[in-house]
């Protein structure tokens, strides 16, 4: 019996049209995921390695979440949708084998399509453009084990949840909520754990990541947990291992589902379904009335009739939206999100500190969401309000009435405007709780009212478009797929047949999400945004005229008569204007977008890079002048937006050769270029290179003139980072004419190289002799002198001393000068800024803000203030006597930059909250980093070759690290520390590359920001902070000027102040790949008969060595580790006193029992509490010790 | 004085049913019953009637005016009840007529709410007006249709079936309602029961297999089959062999034996008793004579 019904559900299943299109579209997304998804190989260094193939299956789960909603009604609604529980339930089928069979057709369904879907990716990985050498053997346990432990269980679980809900409640609605609830949870733990799908690039703390990984319903929380530190090697055949976390994870949702089977099996009602027993009315006899029918006057075409027909019919569909549960449900969910995510934004996170709960944050965050939910509930509203009446067989009636097609079609739209209204006003009144109950009075409303533009048009849009294809389509869950499938196409995806123009993308506006910046607000993204807004609304006028004239009156809906239809005049003449229109604004946005500016295709950059290697390959060997000294003029114009640049330069041979030409590439066109005593050989205006024969050979040590004149204004539709009205940050690199071939312009991917005939690159074998050769492109210092010129009601600002400043014709001048040489790395500021001015030391420390920006200056003041002290007194005298620290817009997205006496903090660290002492100081680490470059960087500048990062970034870090915990304790440092711990264990987990050691490092984060900070603390724990930082000040001194300091020159000091036994450890810290495994097993301890303790601790201690395959092996150990004893915890030990013992021990086995004696009763224990050797996990090396009786 | 008048009208759709063949009528004030078998057309061709869906071939004019071209014409002078019909759930009788006499055209909101409320005592639905009209029994929502399609001021009132599952005190109740309003304006009622056609139509049409198979004034159409009609009562186990011999027009159950009606131009056998023609007579002949 059960297996005829489940036979039957199959077929039933199977012959749907919809199945069809599922297993397709589930087949291209398998295949598309593996090709388009990891395109650059972000994630694993394979394509298609296990850990790839894993995350696939979890994201296909996800995605099959929207089948499952299908198949589900299907299956639960259908008798009931065709009339047909009637015939169904009065046969003999039995319960069980109905439930079962039922059950089982949607679930087999299901797997079937997911199982599909990795095919779809097998497939991808058989047929496809990828290059073979990143291609992983085929291995069926790659596939099988995450389809066992990912797919299989995730599909039982949803089938189950929505099913149950949809057999118990029998409504669509709630079926369709239930898989909204369902994903909602998915992402919100997605957000929370900061998830690479998100573009996290490390992982949430431990705390919320054992919370997230348990509630997860897909697991990928968990997976990602799991597989956080996983080198890329390992990723290749990693086995997803069922433990812990992921474990529990499947456990409790396995159980869940399984549970909820049972009751839904037991409460569901079968054969009784049929619906609850209405209370019938009947009429009573009421003969008694003397009133008589009689026709009435009608009026209907006037504006008035029209006005009362369109009220009376938007209140019943505004009551159909509103009067069900089920759109509460989802508002409260809404509110929920919104107060979970803001609550979360707002809250302190690790090392970046709590935010201010300014509009503009809550504003940001609710419109990378508002539209995708929107789209969402329009998709389902607008079936709902088209079909309704046809649903309750009341369209007869209805469409008999001389009411007017526009009229119901209006009422439509007004409807389904509730919704975003209802959303938007949601989002506002949450914040706004949010803001005043956290004290915060700044509520900047002309912000929400944005809110209500930027999220709103383009639901709208959709809800035009949605209703359109109802209006066309003969079937309301057709209407429902059509519509969604096409708008999440054109949502998502970011080409169509290799066309990725905005023009092309129906609704798909520029996202303000993260486009506010408190200097300008959306500035340069508004004029985008309202063109492209305005030619999908004439489009959308379009879709209106059509909709009307289709909209459905009558019984039937022929396709055929949509094709023949004859439109009449004034038809014709509404169509014809908007699309005149809509061609109109088109080209009007075509050429702001292709015209005025150049529209640059992915494809196309990469065309510009392998023409300019083609071309200037052969300059790459000409040596190449330096840059000795730059003499600019600089005329900004805010409100125009756009600057002139007047430069007078003197280049030098630094080389040992003579020079007969020199090669130049312009980042941006210039106006004119001259070399002195040279001509002109070509000029590429395509490519920007020009070449100049010199007249005479430049001999060594000899110098020339070289001059250019720019204008950059920005034009049409460009979002230009460096000018705007207010916030001008003009790098010189933004402008300056870059002197010889550019080796970084090539292309990178030696697969796309050998697509386009090019060479493979040379790779260049680096070692410790090449650190030593010359390199072609140096921080060399230059002379600078600068006279920027802005509006009156702004001020400029520039490295060097401002030796003038005048006005003139309503402009302000500022005249620069270093008075010694600088680094050539400057830059140029324009902003209506507000200044706190102090005198320290003879420093000139000037902070420029926005007027409204002051919670932090003060704190910023303090932090300048300790961070010159500490780096005057251990390093080197602070060089310039002016320090400037200046605020600049968002839109540039670092924290912050350093420039020679000058650095940029971004407004965003401006509006952290750092009133409360136990939340991160974020605005001190970024204060204090990029002051330290005034050293680290500027006044010791290294040679431009592998392990410069080591000399800029790692003293940065460190430094960073040493001044935070002076100022502000112990704690922080070691939240600082346990941050960067895990930023190199996922930096090296998602590298591209075998990880090369600390000290040939090149432009890695992970070890130049990260292993080196903590080698650098290591090495501070090892030999004491005045020892290392006598070395750093020897580096200053021996060095300052020259860029020539190399890793080496670190590594020979070092060793130089190291005791003898330890100079293998330093050696293997910078040049060896060393991780550790560090552990307390068991402590415990006894009171002894005099009053002191006696504390007996085993520890595990493993090292392991990543080989140059990227093999992870374990070597021997035998280094001083540091063991503490406390009485706190040390993430909230901050007092001395609380340290009852730290001392290091030699350790040179794998397990060690330790005997300790202390004074004080030893409450915590821990190995190498300071967090100095690179340890995945930094959990196990904290114990609180038992008593021993 | 109204006139419906329909032209060569033919509608087949998409899938290749052709529902209505070529029919001509000329229909003017008063009550017109379209009679005919279920699947007749006659639902297509009130659907037709009420704009909701366009003939194929031909024209429906009304007054003069082209409702092809000019379907608001109709639409504002039209009150209609279809066959079966369903109402939002949750909304009262009160509240859903106002809608509808608003989506009518009847704006002043006094002469609507007197408008209604006659409607409702004539309805007998005065007493329920506040209740949902999803939960009204089936006569109530008849009667509350047949309200509905008399809001305004329609001069053509098409009411599909509507006597189909009314008790006999319901169904009197609303044809007295419908002759009232017939007096004035063009009624159609389609029905499958020729006792209504007989007692409320001046004018009539049958329908069968989508062509228009009579016309005219029932006494008329009667009087044509005067002395043609037979009656006699036979044993059941016989009915096939009388069918076979005779035009049988119909065959009744009475008290346990068969009482048969054959059409013939003179006495068919002995044992046929002559038997005055009535309107079912003419409706099962005209049936039979086109074999439907």
């Amino acid at each position: 019996m059960i297996n005829k019904l489940l036979q039957f559900e199959l077929k039933f299943h199977s012959k749907q049209i919809s199945f069809i299109i599922l297993s397709i579209l589930f087949t291209a997304y398998g295949f598309l995921a593996i090709n388009q998804g990891f395109k650059y190989l972000e994630f694993s260094s394979m394509y298609n390695d296990a850990f790839n193939l894993s995350f696939i299956s979890g994201i296909v789960s996800i995605v099959s979440t929207f089948a499952t909603v299908f198949l589900c009604i299907n299956a639960g609604l259908r008798d009931k949708l065709f009339n047909f529980e009637g015939l169904v339930f009065s046969t003999g089928i039995k319960k069980l084998n109905f439930f079962l069979s039922r059950f089982l057709g949607v679930f087999l369904i299901i797997l079937l399509l997911n199982t599909i879907a990795m095919l779809g990716v097998f497939i991808g990985t058989c047929i496809n453009s990828l290059d073979p050498e990143t291609l992983h053997q085929f291995n069926f346990t790659h596939y099988f084990w995450p389809w066992l432990l990912l797919i299989l269980p995730n599909v039982f679980v949803t089938t189950v949840i929505i099913f149950s809900t949809t057999l118990l409640t029998k409504k669509t609605i709630v079926t369709y909520i239930t898989a909204l609830v369902f994903i909602a949870i998915n992402w919100v733990c997605g957000f929370f754990i900061n998830s690479p799908l998100f573009g996290g690039s490390s992982l949430a703390s431990k705390e919320i990541l054992d919370i997230a990984s348990l509630i997860d319903p897909i697991g990928l929380a968990a997976f990602f947990e799991q597989t956080q530190f996983l080198t890329p090697l390992e990723k290749n055949d990693m086995v997803l291992s069922l433990s812990n976390n992921f474990l529990w994870n499947r456990a409790i949702w396995l159980s869940f589902s399984i549970i909820l089977l049972l009751i839904t099996y037991k409460k569901f009602s079968f054969r009784a379904i049929q619906k609850k027993v209405k209370k019938q009315v009947t009429s009573e006899e009421n003969k008694n009335s003397n009133s008589t029918y009689k026709p009435t006057e009608i009026s209907i075409n006037s504006f008035k009739s029209m006005l009362v027909n369109l009220k009376s019919v938007v209140k019943l569909d505004v009551q159909i939206i509103l009067s069900g549960i089920p759109f509460k449900l989802i508002m409260i969910l809404w509110c929920i999100i919104l107060s979970l995510v803001f609550n979360y934004s707002i809250s302190s996170k690790e090392i970046y500190g709590s935010r201010y709960p300014t509009t503009d944050l809550f504003i940001g965050q609710a419109i990378e969401v508002l539209p995708i939910l929107g789209l969402f509930l329009i998709v389902f509203y607008s079936s709902e309000l088209v079909w309704k009446s046809r649903q309750h067989r009341f369209s007869g009636i209805i469409e008999a009435t001389p009411s007017r097609n526009s009229m119901f079609y209006t009422s439509k739209i007004i409807a389904i405007s509730i919704i975003p209204i209802v959303l938007i006003l949601l989002t506002i009144a949450v914040s706004l709780i949010f803001q005043i109950t956290n004290n915060y009075y700044d509520f900047q409303l002309h912000q929400y009212f944005s809110l209500c533009y930027y999220a709103g048009v383009q639901i709208i849009l959709y809800a035009i478009f949605s209703l359109f294809i109802q209006t066309i389509v003969s079937n309301k869950y057709l209407g429902i797929i059509i519509s969604a499938l096409i708008l999440i196409f054109f949502t998502a995806s970011r080409s169509v047949f290799g066309l990725e123009h905005p023009l092309f993308f129906f609704n798909k506006l520029p996202s303000m999400a993260r486009s506010y910046s408190d200097f300008v607000g959306y500035g340069q993204y508004v004029s985008k945004f309202n063109t492209l807004a305005l030619y999908w609304i004439t489009f959308s006028g379009v879709l209106i005229v059509l909709s009307n004239k289709f909209w459905k009156r009558g019984t039937s809906v022929e396709f055929k008569k949509i094709i023949k239809t004859v439109f009449n005049k004034k038809e014709k003449l509404q169509l014809i204007s908007l699309v005149l229109m809509f061609v109109t604004i088109g080209s009007y946005a075509y050429y702001n977008l292709n015209i005025v500016n150049d529209y640059v295709t992915s494809n196309e950059r990469l065309d510009f890079n392998e023409q300019y290697e083609r071309k200037y390959k052969k300059y790459d060997q000409l040596a190449v002048p330096q840059l000795v000294s730059l003499k600019t003029n600089i005329d900004i114009y805010p409100n125009s937006e756009k600057y002139n640049v007047q430069s007078n330069t003197i280049i030098a041979n630094k080389t040992k050769k003579p020079m007969k030409n020199i090669f130049v590439t312009v980042p941006q066109p210039l106006k004119s270029i001259n070399i002195e005593g040279s001509k002109q050989i070509f000029y590429d205006a395509v490519l920007g290179t020009y070449l100049f024969e010199l007249n005479a050979p430049l001999f060594p040590e000899e110098s020339l003139k070289m001059s250019y004149t720019m204008e950059k204004k920005v034009k049409g539709f460009e979002t230009n980072k460096t000018i705007n009205s207010n916030g001008t940050y003009i790098k010189n690199q933004n402008f300056n004419p870059i002197l010889g071939y550019v080796n970084n312009y090539e292309i990178e991917y030696n697969y796309e190289r050998l697509q386009r005939g090019l060479p493979k690159r040379d790779s260049v074998i680096v070692d410790e002799s090449y650190l030593q050769l010359d390199s072609k492109f140096n921080f060399e210092n230059i002379k600078f002198e600068t006279i920027i010129s802005t509006s009156k009601e702004q001020t400029a600002i520039s490295s060097g001393s401002l030796i003038k400043q005048w006005q003139k014709d309503d402009r302000n001048y500022y005249h620069y000068k270093a008075s010694d040489t600088i680094n050539s790395m400057v830059a140029y500021f324009s902003a209506r800024y507000t200044v706190k001015k102090e005198v320290y030391k003879g420093i000139k420390l000037e902070l420029f803000h926005l007027p409204n920006h002051t919670q932090n200056v003060d704190e910023m003041m303090r932090v300048a203030k300790k961070t010159i002290d500490y780096c005057s007194d251990n390093f080197e005298k602070y060089p310039y006597d002016y320090l400037r620290i200046v605020e600049t817009s968002n839109h540039d997205s670092s924290n912050g930059k350093a420039m020679p006496g000058v650095i940029t903090i971004n407004e965003k660290i401006f509006k952290r909250n750092v009133e409360n002492l136990d939340s991160f100081n974020v605005v001190a680490r970024v204060l204090i980093h990029e002051i330290s470059h005034q050293w680290w960087g500027f006044l010791l500048t290294p040679k431009r070759v592998e392990g410069y990062m080591v000399l800029s970034e790692s003293f940065a870090k460190y430094t960073e690290s040493i001044v935070l915990e002076k100022m502000y304790g112990k704690a922080m440092a070691n939240k600082l520390s346990v941050s960067t711990i895990n930023k190199y264990f996922s930096g090296r987990s998602y590298a591209s590359e075998i990880e090369p050691s600390l000290y040939l490092s090149n432009h890695q984060a992970y070890l130049g920001y990260s292993k080196g900070a903590i080698i650098m603390s290591a090495i501070k724990e090892l030999i004491g902070e005045k020892k290392l930082n006598k070395v750093l000040k020897k580096l200053v001194d021996d060095y300052q000027n020259k860029p020539v300091a190399t890793t080496l020159n670190l590594m020979e000091e070092l060793y130089k102040v190291t005791p003898k036994e330890h100079h293998k450890l330093i050696n293997d810290w910078f040049k060896k790949v060393i991780t550790y495994d560090l552990k307390i097993t068991n402590s415990v301890y006894k009171k002894m008969q005099d009053g002191k303790y006696e504390l007996t601790i085993t520890v595990n201690t493993k090292r392991f060595e990543t080989n140059s395959l990227g093999e992870e092996v374990e070597i021997n150990i035998d280094e001083p580790i540091h063991i503490g004893v406390f009485k706190k915890h040390p993430n909230v030990l901050n007092n001395h006193k609380d340290i009852r013992y730290l001392k290091p021990h030699q350790i040179n086995n794998k397990e060690t029992k330790i005997k300790i004696i202390t004074d004080f009763e030893p409450i915590y224990v821990g190995i190498d509490p300071n967090n100095n050797r690179l340890d995945k996990n930094l959990e196990d090396n904290f114990i609180s010790s038992q008593q021993f009786n | 004085m109204n006139t419906l008048i329909i032209k060569n009208v033919s509608k087949t759709y998409p899938n290749g049913v052709s529902a209505l063949k070529n029919i001509n009528l000329t229909i003017t004030n008063g009550m017109f019953g379209l009679l005919g078998p279920n699947g007749a057309g006659k639902s297509s061709l009130m659907r037709t009637l009420a704009t909701l869906q366009e003939s194929t071939q031909g024209n429906i004019s009304f007054n003069d005016i082209n409702s092809n071209d000019n379907p608001q014409n109709i639409r504002k002078q039209l009150g209609y009840l279809p066959q079966e019909f369903g109402v939002y759930p949750k909304i009262s009788a009160l509240q859903l007529l106002d809608h509808l006499a608003i989506l009518k055209g009847v704006l002043n909101s006094k002469e609507r709410k007197e408008q209604i409320e006659a409607l409702l005592h004539q309805t007998n639905l005065y007493a329920v007006r506040k209740k949902a009209v999803s939960t009204f029994s089936g006569g109530m929502r008849q009667r509350f249709g047949i309200a509905q399609a008399l809001l305004g001021n329609p001069k053509l009132i098409i009411v599909d079936e509507p006597t189909a599952g009314l008790d006999p005190e319901e169904r009197n109740r609303f044809h007295n309602l419908l002759s009232d309003i017939g007096e004035q304006v063009i009624v159609i009622l389609s029905t499958h029961i020729v006792e209504d056609v007989k007692n409320l139509c001046s004018k009539m049409a049958i329908l069968g297999k989508g062509e228009l198979l009579a016309q005219g004034e029932p006494s008329k159409l009667i009087l044509n089959l005067d002395g043609k009609v037979w009656s006699k009562t036979i044993l059941k186990e016989d009915l096939d062999s009388f069918k076979s011999k005779f035009n049988v027009l119909s065959s009744r159950l009475s008290s346990g034996k068969l009482e048969i009606r054959v059409l013939a131009d003179a006495q068919p056998k002995v044992g046929f008793v002559a038997t005055k023609a009535d309107l079912e007579d003419v409706y099962f002949a005209t049936l039979n004579q086109k074999n439907i």
